[in-house]
């Protein structure tokens, strides 16, 4: 009988004692919002040390199941489990440099045609006021592009909730998310590099009819745009930018 | 040597992970490199070896590195193969978040998409990876695990070849989860799931270079094991009281 017991590797303590957490938070038995035992109660639990215990609570919150509150009523809490989860898959990615927004647009064009399909078919009165609605917005002022951007994807996510499908829904919310954060990095540069004032040695010149000047000026405004753009396109910066 | 900044100590095991997280990400720190030792981090970062021990455990259990033990034993990058996706949508069938029926559809609106753009960039190297996979199919099998992988052999190097990494990430996500709920049928069932030969058309089109034919033969594939996959699945569920 005695061999039959596995020696326990210490390596392994820390995994178990998160597999297990896990496992509990997953199937309900601690819910969202509750806090975890204090580290000492579960040290005792599963007889091992505390720091073992931290090493897992530090792995569930790096997975995103429980996030770490300080001072006198802090602790580990549960998170909510949806369907954000699938987002920091796809935002890994993108950061390990592993995704292009061409392979983003391309998934896009295959499976939101899908979304609008399905969606169709579950269409009610509060999706229609709620498509109503998130329409009536995009043809409102927008005071910041991330206003705008807001404005223009609403429609996409209120889709994505109708077609009925919870992993088409997440999958695809969290590609249009990824696809939002780029966009805004990208018009923020492109902003920062077209500043206001630009035309106005140009305009003047014209107006002057000072056609040597005109075309100076309007040879330097279009070198330094066309420099913004090759320098937004070759840097991969733009990319962590709105981190 | 990597750039790291001193550390805030109420938050300082999240800081050191960010930071080694960061290092992975932007490819300071490569696939299969090792981490420099908890001695080494400690000193670093000015913080102490739990500390680092902590952090590094966050690494690990968010898949980005694996910890070896022994003489050349260490903490070295994974390769980031979206794992978190993985764990993301595991999660969220274990919570009872996603239904079987919602991952098989998913699976067979995008299979043949993939078989689509796979076969766009078939070549003598994958034609012939694909051809063994298939005459492996039809080698006895060892174990339930072992049957699983020479029926998914065909699907994965598809994935592979359609040159899209959030296809291929999707797809390998709910290859994994297939086999997750899957693996706790009783064998018999297993095995009745999916019918020798199935793939066939499949590789016949991608290897002639038939775009539509392998969109086809997929879709076929995907309506036969699929809707199998999701009944089955759905009645143990039911009878496992998955609720």
């Amino acid at each position: 009988m005695m061999d039959s017991f596995q020696p326990i590797k210490q390596s392994n303590a820390t995994e178990e004692v998160l597999e297990q957490l896990k496992e509990s938070i997953l199937r309900g038995k601690i819910k969202e919002g509750e806090k975890l035992p204090s580290e000492r109660e579960l040290s005792n639990v599963f007889n091992v040390s505390r720091g073992v215990v931290r090493e897992a609570i530090q792995g569930l919150k790096a997975t995103g199941f429980v996030e770490i509150k300080q001072g006198p009523l802090g602790g580990a809490f549960v998170k909510p489990i949806n369907l954000g989860l699938l987002e920091s898959g796809f935002t890994d990615l993108f950061f390990a440099n592993k995704l292009t927004l061409a392979e983003i647009l391309d998934v896009r064009l295959h499976i939101e045609p899908e979304i609008a399909r399905l969606a169709a078919l579950n269409v009610n009165d509060e999706y229609r006021n709620q498509l109503e609605i998130a329409l009536a917005n995009e043809n409102q002022a927008y005071d910041s592009p991330d206003d705008l951007l807001n404005k223009l994807t609403a429609v996409h996510f209120i889709l994505a909730k109708m077609c009925g499908n919870r992993l088409f829904e997440g999958m695809i919310s969290a590609i249009i998310s990824l696809n939002h954060r780029i966009i805004k990095t990208l018009l923020e540069e492109l902003l920062k590099g077209h500043g206001t004032g630009e035309h106005d040695e140009i305009v003047q010149a014209v107006i002057a009819g000072d056609s040597e000047a005109a075309q100076k000026a309007m040879a330097r405004h279009a070198s330094d745009y066309r420099s913004v753009f090759l320098k937004l396109e070759k840097s991969e910066d733009w990319l962590w930018i709105s981190k | 040597m990597y750039d790291f900044k001193p550390i805030d100590k109420s938050y300082a095991a999240e800081d050191v992970f960010n930071q080694l997280k960061q290092a992975i990400l932007s490819g300071d720190l490569k696939k299969e490199d090792k981490l420099p030792s908890e001695r080494e981090l400690s000193k670093l970062f000015n913080v102490s070896r739990n500390v680092v021990r902590e952090a590094i455990r966050g690494l690990q259990a968010s898949v980005f590195i694996d910890i070896k033990c022994g003489p050349f034993g260490g903490a070295f990058v994974r390769e980031n193969s979206g794992n978190l996706l993985e764990s993301g949508i595991s999660a969220l069938y274990i919570s009872n978040k996603l239904t079987i029926s919602e991952v098989g559809k998913v699976r067979q609106f995008i299979e043949p998409q993939i078989a689509r753009l796979a076969t766009l960039n078939v070549n003598d190297d994958y034609r012939r990876r694909l051809e063994i996979a298939l005459e492996q199919e039809n080698q006895p099998v060892a174990s339930i695990d072992d049957y699983m992988q020479k029926l998914t052999a065909v699907h994965l190097i598809l994935a592979q070849m359609c040159d899209n990494e959030i296809f291929k990430t999707m797809l390998s996500a709910l290859i994994s989860l297939t086999h997750q709920i899957i693996k706790d049928l009783p064998p018999a069932q297993v095995y009745s799931l999916h019918r020798a030969g199935e793939h066939d058309h499949i590789v016949a089109s991608v290897v002639l270079g038939d775009p539509e034919g392998a969109e086809k033969s997929m879709k076929r594939h995907g309506n036969c094991f699929g809707e199998a996959f999701i009944k089955t699945g759905n009645a143990s569920s039911d009878q496992s009281g998955r609720n």
